[in-house]
């Protein structure tokens, strides 16, 4: 007669079980290692902005006083001014104006004298860095809600919800940072779409309400790959204010 | 919208990259599947909505079948339409966005800068040639 054999999850031994006990020990902690290693660089990389920031506001509390200085000692209308159209466009100069080359605006026509200042040993160079000033953020990203079945207000708030302009934060050479973010904005529309029981067929039923809901809940996202480009965002939406003296009016003004 | 704060110059740059950026849409949905589609998110490629001030449509490939040559060759019957600009293909494969570096296109009216580093891709993507094509430099 044989005996019916019953099998067990636990190892059959102390030592073995002890084994066993110690691997999933070895697994939490390299879980816990990489989860704590991550966390560290979103931080770090947090630190980064902030100082950044910090120094924004420290230039910013010097050109006050220069401009406090400035007006203590008679403003002079005749006084050369960085011309329109380059980065310091309206900052006020000491030097002698130099003459520009003619640019048609397109991609290839660059003056290589020009082009060849923006470059940078570690590849990070930007094209378009010179046309830069001015643009506009969409915190729902077109490529998120555009195959989606929209009423036009609906749509029209996704549209609105801009940044407002924005220094220079061209996307980089060839740099994926920008897809990341609309691939978290999409899932966590997605997910928005799921908590207001909007079947994904029929999102044509998203209110405008709703959908400025959404836009704040991308606003105060806490996904890294949201916010950390949202507070890039928001310093160079900073930089852009503080370049045109506080008026929001642009950043070359004459 | 983009154009509400911009001068008249500043909006026919942006209705020209409005109609760029949809034409560039409509062109790709030719060879591959937009991400980010209501019923699942993964997909060919994307296209970057926010005009940056550069004249460009930045396409995000995800799958590297959108960089056979004969897509880039219809992007580039499209962009002669448009002197002046360009179609930036961005390589952002999905799982290798951060292990391999920044690569990708430029797609212009008359040339196409190739700033892809093929030793990264699949064997099958490695060989991948564009007629005409030149290496890109800092100037580019």
């Amino acid at each position: 007669m044989t005996l019916p054999r019953t099998l067990y999850a636990a190892p059959p031994t102390a030592r073995a079980r002890a084994e066993a006990v110690c691997a999933i020990d070895e697994l939490a902690a390299r879980c816990e290692g990489e989860w704590l290693s991550r966390r560290r660089a979103e931080c770090a990389a947090m630190g980064r902005e902030l100082e950044e920031l910090r120094r924004d506001v420290v230039d910013l509390r010097q050109e006050c006083a220069l401009g406090v200085l400035a007006v203590l000692q008679k403003y002079s209308p005749d006084q050369r001014r960085v011309p329109k159209g380059n980065p310091h466009g309206g900052e006020w100069t000491t030097e002698a104006p130099v003459s520009t080359p003619v640019d048609d605006g397109s991609p290839s026509s660059k003056d290589d004298s020009e082009v060849a200042s923006d470059v940078t040993p570690d590849n990070t160079w930007i094209p378009g860095a010179q046309y830069a000033a001015g643009w506009e953020h969409h915190f729902v990203p077109w490529a998120t809600f555009e195959e989606y079945s929209l009423q036009p207000a609906t749509r029209q708030v996704f549209i609105d919800a801009t940044s407002g302009p924005l220094a220079d934060i061209t996307a980089n050479r060839w740099s994926p940072e920008h897809r990341a973010y609309n691939e978290a904005v999409d899932a966590a529309f997605k997910s928005f779409l799921e908590r207001n029981n909007i079947a994904i067929d029929e999102t044509d039923q998203l209110t405008p309400a709703q959908a400025e809901e959404f836009v704040d809940e991308v606003f105060h996202s806490s996904d890294p790959r949201i916010r950390n480009f949202n507070m890039r965002i928001w310093r160079e939406a900073f930089r852009y204010w503080r370049r045109s003296g506080g008026r929001g009016a642009g950043g070359d003004e004459e | 919208m983009a154009a509400k704060q911009r001068d008249g110059g500043e909006d026919a740059k942006v209705e020209a990259f409005e109609r760029l950026r949809d034409r560039t849409h409509n062109q790709l949905k030719r060879f591959g599947q937009p991400d980010f589609r209501p019923a699942q998110s993964h997909g060919d490629y994307s296209l970057h909505g926010d005009y940056s001030g550069y004249p460009e449509v930045v396409v995000f490939v995800s799958n590297l079948r959108m960089l056979q040559p004969a897509v880039v060759a219809a992007l580039q019957e499209l962009i002669r339409e448009f002197p002046g600009w360009q179609i930036t293909m961005t390589v952002a494969v999905r799982g290798h966005c951060d292990d391999w570096p920044r690569m990708g296109l430029y797609v212009r009216p008359h040339e196409i800068i190739d700033g892809l580093q093929r030793q990264y891709f699949p064997k099958e993507y490695q060989n991948i040639e564009y007629p005409g094509a030149r290496r890109g430099t800092a100037y580019d």
